[in-house]
């Protein structure tokens, strides 16, 4: 039996859809212990879906299932008191509370950190907020959507294939990218704190906006600039490369302006035709200025060339070149498939559902779903009667009275 | 200041570019000695080239990314260069490289020899796709790989090709998941005194942060298709055209309450009280002409304006920020995510710090990054114990290069 790197760590979690959640999947795939706390109609995760044959269920939601899987989940109802004192009573022997309540729900139903602290002094509380807890935005509403936007990622977006920037407006990340880059940022600076807790002793509470967690991303075009580049906006500039490339049969991802060995390179790749000579392309700079002639005289090759017949190339020359995979793709990519990347999770209301697995792997503390997302207030018995003391019968009256 | 957690830890820092110096920084503001591998003969692609007349030291790139560390020049390629290396892997307690994929293999620093010199060491490796596999010698840029792992194909505009995510997604973000790796991998090992290799494939994180996608396939067969700013579930949400050049505002509307509400904070006009627009399904149906409605009204003020009235209403709006507007911006202003530090040879200037705020570390020790083998001397003379001739003789050797 292999070791987990976080069994030590014992979380509760009260949040919502992806950011939260996300947070603790990641220290519960890595062996940490979660109890989930949902509000009594559920984490509206559960109602994202997709669902399998398209029937919406509470308990068959895929967004809810990947992201609460390793965890055991309860029910509290957070708007009453005695739901909130459940709570205090959980968090005497825990050693990370997330919560993603806004900044004027904690004040009104008192579940400030200094409540918990307390009771508690080694407990580490993280808050997660669309823009943090202070500051003049900290009442705003947000949601991975406006944060993706409001961080800046979105007006680079798509880059360098915005030709007509008024009917183009700055678009989104498909998906959730910024609720999952929250998880991480979080995850990591809950680690943080657990090391800090070991330094010097103490808990504390981590305040997090999504929207600096997404600006923590733009760095390069901020630093690019406060260290003398003049800024040029990637939008409707006919010039520029971007990620995504037209070949023969869909997309491909080179990149020919950069480093002169992967221009040498990707020359070489396309035959060497003659009209790579020209000074017009000669260094990155010179590329970069005449993109533009670079992929109307690369399109030729390009659009004859198959996405794997390009990656086959690109890797034989070791320049980039990878194929714009769809979603079948990368389930059939023998890459992923040799390091077992695709995991089949089985819940008792789906069955086995294939899914993504691991981030990265580790020799010695591998990633593991040791239980399937649980089922609504499933836990309840377990942990509010055995591991609280409450008994059946009381359990029972808090359900029937809402609190549970 | 209780603000050096990591105090005592220290990492050998072979990585480069964009994902690994990200990860590493946050270590180094955390209180670990991070040492940077670096090389004339190989010097970090995002550093200006000498050889081409630009200092090393005054580029964006490098200095956007690689605060709280420590430069050494090591030229690896020599084996005394690599000797030089294991001493200091000797006395380390991290090894973290994203070198293409063999190369470590090739100066001898691999994971079994770094095993050997320190059995408790923690190694990470990231790169496109991994150690293994039959596809491990793939080489990019993160914005290349994602193609690989899924993303752009279902981000784009409606009936418009695959788009590429902007801000030089996913390297940053890759590198906070190579920080969260490195502190839970020093968890473990300060518990048990293991160390690990962690072999991180930058396009399967990726892959994991698209899961609703995947399970639209496996679980229906079906592939998500761009939806440009919609969402399938919610209406309205887009982005809509202000004031002003190119400026933009996000709207992000949750439920029928949220659409009523909105509808008021834009004066009650008559094209909104149509009633078709009173649910959810007949706002996904009538999209297009809720659109060209908001836009009428958004077009005709600044997008903050638009972001404070709405916000008043209780619904999520935000702007759309360009380079100037978001080193603006009041939130990211008060929240100190951009930080002065003075740089050694480029002075005083802004560079981007960590998010979020740690109440027991309310101010983190962020060092200003480090000039090309600025540290050469506190290393070997300091840290291995070499005297000063030695290290003259090894420069001049161009060992210490």
């Amino acid at each position: 039996m292999t070791d987990t790197a976080l069994s030590d760590l014992k979380i509760l979690e009260c949040a919502t859809e992806v950011g939260g959640p996300f947070t603790t999947k990641l220290l519960a795939d890595m062996g940490a212990d979660v109890i989930k706390v949902e509000p009594p109609g559920g984490d509206h995760s559960r109602r994202h879906g997709p669902f399998p044959n398209d029937e919406p269920h509470l308990e068959r939601s895929g967004q809810f299932l990947y992201l609460n899987a390793n965890k055991r989940g309860i029910t509290l109802n957070l708007e009453s008191q005695h739901g909130r004192s459940i709570l205090e009573e959980l968090a005497r022997s825990a050693d990370v509370l997330v919560l993603d309540l806004s900044r004027k729900q904690l004040e009104e139903w008192n579940l400030g950190y200094e409540r918990f602290r307390a009771v508690n002094d080694q407990l580490i509380v993280l808050c997660l907020t669309p823009y943090g807890l202070t500051g003049p935005y900290r009442d705003y509403k947000g949601s991975d959507f406006t944060a993706f936007h409001h961080g800046g990622i979105g007006y680079e977006t798509p880059y360098n294939q915005v030709s007509d920037p008024e009917n183009q407006p700055p678009l989104v990340g498909a998906g959730h990218q910024v609720g999952y880059l929250v998880g991480w940022t979080a995850a990591t600076m809950v680690m943080a704190a657990v090391h800090h807790r070991r330094t010097y002793g103490e808990g504390q509470l981590i305040d997090l906006g999504t929207l600096e967690a997404t600006t923590n991303t733009m760095r390069m075009t901020i630093s690019l600039n406060t260290f003398g580049a003049p800024y040029v906006s990637s939008r409707g500039t006919a010039g520029g490369w971007g990620w995504v490339t037209p070949c023969k049969d869909g997309y491909t991802s080179v990149f020919p302006i950069g480093f002169q060995h992967w221009w040498v390179a990707f020359v070489r790749m396309m035959d060497n035709p003659e009209w790579t000579d020209s000074e017009l392309f000669n260094t990155p700079e010179a590329r970069r200025e005449n993109a533009d002639a670079l992929r109307h005289l690369c399109d030729e090759w390009l659009m004859s060339h198959t996405k794997e017949e390009i990656y086959e190339l690109a890797l034989r020359e070791g320049i980039p070149g990878f194929p714009v995979n769809a979603i079948e793709d990368v389930l059939h990519s023998e890459q992923y498939n040799s390091r077992d990347f695709w995991v089949d999770v089985d819940h008792p209301m789906t069955g086995p559902v294939r899914q993504p697995g691991a981030p990265a792997i580790y020799s010695g503390t591998p990633w593991s779903i040791r239980r399937p997302a649980p089922l609504l207030g499933e836990h309840n018995v377990e942990v509010i009667c055995d591991q609280l003391g409450h008994t059946r019968r009381e359990l029972r009256a808090l359900m029937q009275s809402g609190t549970v | 200041m209780k603000n050096k957690p990591l105090e005592g830890i220290r990492i050998a820092d072979f990585g480069w570019v964009y994902a690994v110096p990200h990860g590493t920084a946050w270590l180094g503001s955390l209180g670990a000695e991070i040492i940077r591998f670096e090389s004339m003969t190989r010097l970090d692609l995002i550093r200006g080239n000498p050889a081409l007349g630009v200092s090393p030291n005054a580029g964006g790139g490098f200095n956007g990314v690689n605060l709280s560390k420590k430069s050494i020049t090591v030229n690896l390629g020599n084996p005394r260069g690599a000797e030089l290396a294991k001493e200091i892997i000797k006395v380390s307690d991290v090894v973290t490289e994203n070198f293409a994929f063999g190369v470590m293999e090739k100066f001898g620093l691999g994971w079994d020899v770094v095993q050997q010199i320190k059995p408790d060491a923690i190694m990470l490796r990231g790169s496109p796709l991994g150690q293994t596999g039959p596809e491990r010698e793939a080489t990019g840029w993160g914005p290349n790989t994602q193609a690989y792992a899924g993303l752009p194909y279902i981000t784009g505009y409606e009936g418009g090709p695959p788009g590429g995510l902007g801000g030089i997604w996913p390297d940053y973000m890759i590198g906070v998941t190579m920080a969260f790796h490195l502190l839970t991998a020093l968890h473990y090992r300060a518990n048990t005194g293991k160390g690990q290799l962690i072999d991180l494939a930058m396009a399967e994180t990726v892959t994991t942060m698209i899961p609703e996608a995947v399970l639209e396939f496996t679980m229906n067969g079906r592939q998500a298709k761009r939806m440009g700013n919609r969402h399938p579930g919610k209406a309205p949400r887009g982005v809509y055209r202000c004031s002003g050049p190119d400026k933009w505002v996000a709207i992000e509307v949750n439920s029928d309450d949220e659409w009523r509400r909105m509808r008021s904070a834009m004066g009650d006009p008559d094209w909104a009280r149509d009633s078709r627009f009173d649910d959810v399904l007949g706002r996904l149906e009538n999209h297009d002409e809720i659109d060209a409605g908001i836009t009428s009204w958004t077009r005709e003020r600044h997008n903050e304006t638009v972001m404070a009235i709405l916000q008043d209403a209780g619904i999520a709006a935000a702007p759309c920020p360009d380079l100037p507007d978001l080193m603006a911006d009041p939130q990211i202003q008060h929240r100190g995510l951009l930080v002065e530090l003075d740089h050694a040879e480029m002075g005083p200037r802004t560079h981007v710090g960590l998010p979020g705020k740690f109440s027991a570390m309310p101010e983190l020790e962020h060092r200003p990054t480090p000039l090309l083998g600025e540290h050469n001397e506190e290393i070997f003379c300091g840290l291995l114990g070499m005297s000063r001739d030695d290290v003259e003789r090894l420069v001049e050797e161009k060992i210490i290069y």
